[in-house]
């Protein structure tokens, strides 16, 4: 038997003597195809090779014809029985793992033998008999048979802090996003600020990471990271992407990989989309504050998970005020494979518009002056949307794979936040008398990115264990324009421009990454990577105050000024160029497993570029770096059996991560800015516990962060988050009886408890405990769920900042720091009614 | 789950340094103040003072100390304000010629840090307003010298009227308004701490150095309510950051 793979559309092979790195999966159940009635009255034969994807808890996912007999009956009647059959899973490294079988199934025709065709490759085990007077349909009988396992290849291990997530059943708990399957991952927390729509902040083992700035997000290869965003380079939206879409997430904390490039700084989260519910599927949802959803997705029957076209469109009034929101998505994408190369093409369009409540002071509340879901700014808001094709073309040749991924982005992007009310706006001597005008912050952005990242992956056995080598390279360049203007209450006009720059930003990486197997109980991992970051800043705002400007020539309340000290003539902008390069060693040791139980010492630096506005010419080091250090335990257990493969896994991590310098949020410039150097030292545990009715998660992060200066505590990021999810699923047979088919029943249940965050001035947040609640049941195509998130309707705050604001709520101006707090969503009922047609139910 | 908080807070827990602070404020007249408070001036006159009635709107501590000199500051100190109080609604009228300290309405707020300045806004609502009628300065008194006296009384308001012009078509942003209504900087040197008290002492002695009731004939005088002359020096006076506004901060 050959088994061959493709490892992230790269190819290697298990080798003689060896320690095998792929096992391929085993048939375990086997259904006969029924020669068909209408291929037998035609007296057709053929052979049929069907391509199946088998998941990791064995089941056929989806089955396609690779090979047709030339008589689409014969055809589908071996997709069907493929359909049914169940596998002892594919492993990679002893872990269940995806794969794609070929299994070929012959339809001849004798004039005697049995009337139902066993395809390779369980042997019938008897001599088929003869002598029939009429025609009948038989097997071949194949003593042994070859097979291609087709995989996409789970990237090694880093060690302890490198989660691969599959989110399987936990899909059924209730995820408002797709940034929510985060949560499946130890030590992260979601927080936002900014409402509907609004990238996520992501807390995650003691970083503030904010919108992504510390965490390189990408989907299938296409990094989201928008360098030059106005309100954080690095911002990563994940909105445009649809969560039922979300097939599985790796989340590496920490930047042990050298595939992890900008922004890897508190790690890096990729998401893996396909549509596994093949068919046509519509749902429909509607829930409380006005919300309805709509979602339609589509992949051929039958077909390759990672084919489908899905859209949504999505309207909410929200809770409380100013928190209305809408969007719309579409993705698609197409992979095919064709002999030994595989490629897939794909496209994403996404439209958003909300508005933002903003923060509250704590006095304000307690006062009865403001109301929880109220707001003090109802101009704030987001408008935002993104464009994206990518494609992506891999093939083997030889020992190498070579894999190759090109993407184009467009990005538009409106913000208006306003975090301090009427604080900010001094009065400069050239300006027209004013008293505060209103600190609302209008961020606009028009982003053009063009990006490709390829790789080349080969092995050859050294020392009798199979060795890896892979190098890669990324390219990109990011032309963004953006503004920040202050909008006045009174009016909506803008009346000072606080910023304005053109930025040309390019990013080329190289990495060579070696896998060195010394024993079968010790490989090393690891290599290095090199950034280059060049910067070509237009700043078109340069001077914004004149000691004593011309009185000839009065620069009055333009903001952009073309004058410098004693009114002598300047143009307003300043460019700035600079390149910097930064190499980043990141190795991993593992050790084991023994009887399951693995160890694993990591140790790498991460690097995350500048602003661009804090670009100045020639300035060395524009970046900040990480320096991170783990070690880690794991140990899993698979109990496989005829029906579902029942699988517990533990691990926990000791971790160390130094950042030289940190962003701290700062609530004048809307965002976070850079501070000094970090350090945080903390523990992860998590255990996952599946089987063929249940899905249990748990975590649990405890992480000291303090600034190296002072030795305080890093305000903001929480020290001690806890998440659970669990999911009971199956199907009722006391049903079946009544409704000849069964009826499916899910049932979900996520819960995060966050401790006490450490805000400014020495005092500490509220805790943040929720418990949200989803119950499904099905029958053949149709499905009605119920969603209830925050289910005991808790009155939380999801964030706390002490700062100064003056939101005119008061008789003078408010100047010192108090609690302020962004409202926590109530109670939200969403009912779902879902429809699959065509499909495998 | 609360409870779990408290010990994991306690056990594991560190600070990001100072804290808030509430306290109590209270404003008055000097010690030894009373109806009748007879002083002299620098210019030579004898002051007898009947009434002297100050509105303050709010306080504010900041702990930077503004260098003299550079570019022309705005209203408010550019360093981190430490403490804030209100004294009302629409601010607390105090009786300078009465050595009790009054409680503001509102109480402070702050952080537990050093403040080097203080800033008295002598308002009635925003700072920033052209116009703004509330009677900031209620005073009443004699004057005299060489035998000769001015029964004087007068009524500051801070608005338009008390507006300077510009010099300067290129700086028409100077001296505004809210620079006439905020008495800055006030040094003071204590740290605050929750549950203190902030005592702002305020004496009426110092307001009244730069008058010279001599431009104006002897006899009945009501000071106009003005920028230019007396008005303007009475003006002044109420707004000097020295000698007339003391701070003190004690513990709890």
């Amino acid at each position: 038997m050959r088994i061959s793979a493709f490892v992230g559309c790269a190819l290697f092979s298990t080798v003689v003597g060896a320690e095998p790195i792929l096992v391929p999966p085993e048939p375990v159940t086997t259904v006969k195809a029924a020669y068909p009635a209408e291929g037998l009255a035609r007296r057709k034969e053929g052979t049929v090779t069907i391509l199946a994807t088998v998941g990791r808890d064995g089941v056929v996912k989806a089955g396609e014809v690779a090979e047709s007999s030339g008589e689409p009956s014969l055809d589908q009647a071996a997709l069907q029985a493929v359909l049914q059959w169940r596998f002892k899973p594919a492993l990679q490294e002893g872990k269940p793992i995806e794969s794609q079988v070929r299994v070929p199934f012959h339809f001849h025709l004798m004039e005697h033998g049995p009337a139902e065709h066993a395809p390779p490759p369980m042997p019938t085990g008897s001599p088929t008999p003869t002598g029939s007077p009429t025609p009948t349909p038989t097997n071949e009988i194949v003593p042994s048979f070859e097979s291609t396992a087709r995989t996409k290849r789970e990237a090694l291990s880093r060690g302890a802090s490198d989660y691969h997530v599959d989110v399987e059943k936990l899909s059924v708990v209730p995820h408002q996003n797709a940034a929510d399957y985060l949560k499946l991952a130890p030590g992260i927390l979601l927080s936002n600020e900014g409402g509907e729509g609004h990238a996520e902040q992501v807390f995650l083992r003691g970083f503030d990471a904010r919108e992504g700035q510390d965490i390189e997000f990408s989907v299938d290869g296409v990094v989201v990271n928008e360098s030059g965003n106005p309100h954080g380079s690095g911002y990563s939206d994940t909105h445009f992407i649809i969560p039922e879409l979300v097939e599985s997430l790796r989340v590496v904390e920490g930047p042990f990989d050298p595939r992890q490039g900008n922004y890897a700084v508190a790690g890096s989260a990729e998401y893996h989309l396909a549509l596994n519910e093949r068919g046509l599927n519509s749902k429909f949802s509607l829930g409380n504050w006005g919300s309805y959803r709509l979602l339609l997705s589509y992949g051929a029957p039958g077909g390759d998970p990672g084919t489908f076209a899905a859209a949504e469109l999505f309207q909410t009034e929200g809770f409380g005020q100013n928190r209305d929101g809408r969007r719309g998505t579409v993705i698609a994408q197409y992979e095919g494979h064709s002999g030994a190369s595989a490629y897939r093409v794909g496209a994403t369009a996404y439209l958003a518009s909300f508005h933002t409540a903003g923060v509250l002071r704590d006095d304000d509340l307690h006062a009865g002056r403001k109301a929880f879901f109220d707001t003090y700014d109802p101009l704030q808001g987001e408008d935002s949307a993104r464009y994206s094709i990518a494609g992506e073309l891999s093939t083997r040749a030889d020992r190498f794979h070579i894999k190759n991924l090109a993407y184009f982005v467009a990005r538009p992007l409106r913000l208006r936040e306003n975090f301090t009310g009427f604080l900010l706006d001094t009065q400069e001597p050239q300006q027209s008398p004013h008293g505060q005008r209103g600190d609302l912050l209008d961020l606009h952005m028009m982003a053009w990115t063009i990006a490709a990242r390829g790789a080349a992956h080969t092995s050859a056995v050294v020392l009798n264990q199979v060795q890896e080598l892979e190098v890669g390279y990324f390219a990109r360049g990011d032309f963004v324009a953006t503004s920040a203007q202050r909008i006045e209450a009174a009016t909506g006009h803008p009346y000072h421009t606080d910023s304005q720059l053109e930025s040309h930003l390019g990013n080329i990486g190289l990495y060579g990454d070696v896998n060195l197997r010394f024993a079968r109980w010790l490989s090393l991992r690891g290599g290095l990577r090199g950034d280059l970051f060049a910067y070509d800043i237009n700043d078109l705002c340069a001077v914004q105050s004149v000691d004593h400007p011309s009185p000839v020539n009065p620069p009055g309340n333009a903001s952009c000024l073309e004058q410098q000290a004693k009114g002598a003539h300047r143009e307003p902008n300043q460019p700035a160029t600079t390149v910097s390069a930064v190499y980043l060693p990141r190795g991993s040791l593992i050790l084991g497993p023994f009887g399951g139980l693995s160890g694993s010492l990591s140790a790498g630096q991460g690097a995350r570029s500048i602003d661009p506005q804090y670009v100045s010419q020639d300035a060395k080091t524009p970046f900040a770096g990480v320096n991170a250090y783990e070690g880690g335990l794991s140990w899993s257990r698979h109990f496989h059996d005829q029906t579902a493969p029942i699988e517990l896994s533990l691990r926990s991590v000791l971790f160390y991560t130094h950042v030289d310098h940190d962003l701290i949020f700062s609530e004048t410039a809307g965002r976070n800015v850079l501070a000094n150097g970090t350090t945080r030292l903390g523990s992860a545990t998590s255990a996952r516990f599946r089987g063929p009715f249940w899905d249990l998660a748990a975590n649990l992060t405890y992480v000291r962060a303090t600034f190296d200066d002072t030795k305080l505590l890093v305000p903001y990021v929480p020290d001690l988050v806890v998440r659970a999810d669990g999911a009971l699923f199956g199907e009722l047979p006391w049903w079946r009886a009544r409704l000849g088919q069964p009826l499916r029943a899910a049932l979900g249940v996520g819960a995060t408890y966050v401790g006490p965050r450490p805000l400014p001035y020495g005092s500490r947040s509220d805790t943040l405990a929720t418990v949200d609640v989803n119950a499904t049941v099905g029958w053949r195509g149709l499905d009605f769920s119920l969603s209830l998130q925050n289910l005991l309707d808790t009155r939380y705050r999801l964030g706390e900042f002490n700062y100064a604001s003056d939101f005119h709520s008061q008789p003078f101006p408010t100047q010192v720091p108090v609690r302020h707090f962004t409202a926590g969503a109530p109670r939200t009922v969403l009912f779902s009614i879902a429809l699959n047609y065509g499909g495998r139910r | 789950m609360r409870v779990l908080s408290v010990l994991f807070v306690v056990g594991c827990g560190g600070t990001t340094g100072n804290g808030l602070v509430s306290f109590a404020t209270r404003a008055g007249g000097p010690v030894e103040a009373h109806p009748g408070l007879e002083f002299d001036t620098g210019l030579g006159y004898h002051l007898t003072l009947i009434r002297a009635k100050l509105h303050i709107g709010a306080v504010y501590l900041n702990r930077s100390r503004p260098s003299s000199g550079g570019p022309e500051a705005p209203c408010s100190l550019p360093g981190i304000y430490v403490g804030q109080a209100f004294g009302g609604e629409k601010g607390i009228d105090l009786d300078l010629l009465s050595p009790m300290l009054q409680p503001f309405a509102i109480a402070g707020e702050g952080t537990a840090d050093l403040a080097l300045t203080a800033e008295v806004w002598l308002s009635g609502g925003d700072v920033h307003a052209l116009e703004d009628p509330t009677p900031i300065f209620d005073v009443a008194g004699n004057a005299s010298q060489g035998g000769q006296s001015w029964p004087f009384s007068a009524t500051v308001t801070i608005g338009a009227n008390r507006k300077i012009s510009t010099v300067s078509a290129a700086t028409p942003g100077t001296n505004p308004i809210c620079r006439q209504r905020i008495v800055s900087p006030i040094l003071v040197d204590f740290a605050l701490s929750n549950r203190g008290t902030l005592d702002l002492r305020i004496d009426p002695r110092g307001m009244f150095h730069g008058l010279d009731f001599a431009q104006s004939p002897p006899g009945e005088l009501i000071i106009p309510d003005q920028a230019g002359g007396i008005g303007g020096a009475l003006l002044k006076g109420v707004s000097a950051n020295s000698g007339v506004y003391q701070f003190t901060f004690s513990g709890e």
